[in-house]
């Protein structure tokens, strides 16, 4: 037979159980839902830097003719002209970071030479321009300042024009000290000057 | 028997392949721009005019009588001397001598310049002309490049008996300047 003791036990588990099921059923009835609920869109990423838009520039002394290529191939822009002593040839171009990352200069090159001879042309220390006796080469940005290392370049936001930024490149002839150092013949000169840009996360 | 799970060497895994990616998405985001150009300078522009192949001619006096023939004297071709002796009348000293432009610069002559006194005149005849019998006169072209000959002609004029010697400096100047 079993024991008062016994069915005290059950009864007191059976009430704890149905006062669980009560408390479960009474919390549940004061529950409520809450929802947030938005739309995200997230662009794939893309890193661009590329150079856009050569344009004569307001410096620029030589007859249109006399620019035989301005031209913007892949991420190259090429020029070709012809000058005469004390002519100017200028343009600028737009430097443009199409990409999601913001970007920043970290290096560039310049090199410059005589095409019949090979001969080199003298670069400065700030690698931006070149020069012999009657023919100077210089880039930097239109507002005058020089090119310097980190300098930014702003992923593309709408309204914002911080992702271009307009290089000047110009190329300038004049009389040398000593007559004697005149071309007596057509020369050729080449330039190459590069850019380098990346980012960090 | 329990199984032992390495977490240090999942952990040290994950973070190289982690590292790795980092890399790699470091590596592609870097770009390298490039302007690149020729320019041809044409020739410069050369001033270079003056005198060249000075020629006497068979009719001009001779031997004693050219105490200096026709010459060229300075490095720039620009002066020419002569010192001659015209006895008789109608004795003549001509040489030709061509005036070249050898830059690439057209010039014209501004002035002609010649200094004949009044009693020179009386005994010399001083011509200066093309060799097609033309003067030379101011505004003459002379394109780049080219040269034109020119006669000089002394000849003496006097009929008369000259006593002792007579002695007459001549100068003629050419000034040619850019067209």
């Amino acid at each position: 037979m079993k024991s008062k003791r016994y069915y005290a036990q059950n009864a007191a588990i059976i009430v704890l159980a149905l006062a669980i099921i009560v408390m479960s059923v009474g919390y549940a009835a004061y529950s409520t839902q809450l929802q947030l609920k938005g739309v995200t869109t997230v662009q794939s990423s893309k890193w661009s830097i590329l150079l856009q838009n050569p344009t004569k520039y307001s410096t620029t002394t030589i007859a249109d003719d006399k620019i035989t290529k301005l031209e913007v191939r892949d991420l190259a822009v090429n020029f070709a002209a012809e000058m005469t002593i004390h002519d100017t040839f200028s343009f600028t171009v737009d430097v443009v970071n199409d990409g999601t990352f913001d970007a920043k200069l970290t290096g560039w090159s310049l090199t410059a030479k005589n095409t019949a001879t090979n001969e080199a042309i003298a670069v400065d220390e700030n690698k931006t321009g070149a020069s012999n006796s009657y023919l100077t080469y210089s880039v930097k940005w239109l507002d005058g300042t020089a090119l310097a290392q980190n300098d930014p370049l702003k992923h593309k936001v709408a309204g914002s024009s911080e992702n271009v930024k307009k290089l000047l490149v110009t190329v300038q002839t004049h009389e040398p000290t000593s007559v004697n150092d005149l071309p007596a013949t057509n020369q050729s000169f080449e330039f190459d000057f590069q850019m380098t840009y990346g980012t960090i996360f | 028997m329990e199984k032992k799970i390495n977490y240090p060497g999942i952990t040290i895994f994950l973070l190289a392949i982690s590292i790795l990616a980092m890399s790699i998405g470091f590596a592609v985001r870097s770009e390298k721009l490039r302007i690149n150009g020729s320019t041809t300078i044409g020739e410069s522009p050369r001033w270079n005019v003056h005198f060249e192949n000075i020629e006497v001619s068979q009719n001009s006096v001779f031997g004693e009588s050219v105490r200096k023939p026709a010459t060229i004297i300075n490095n720039e071709s620009t002066f020419i001397n002569y010192d001659v002796v015209l006895t008789s009348y109608n004795d003549s000293y001509e040489f030709t001598v061509d005036l070249v432009n050898e830059g690439n610069i057209n010039a014209r002559i501004s002035s002609v310049m010649y200094t004949l006194s009044d009693e020179a005149k009386k005994y010399l005849d001083y011509s200066i002309e093309y060799e097609d019998g033309t003067k030379v006169l101011e505004g003459d072209e002379l394109p780049k490049r080219s040269k034109k000959k020119i006669k000089v002609k002394l000849q003496n004029i006097f009929k008369e008996d000259v006593v002792g010697e007579k002695q007459f400096d001549i100068s003629f100047a050419l000034e040619v300047v850019q067209k």
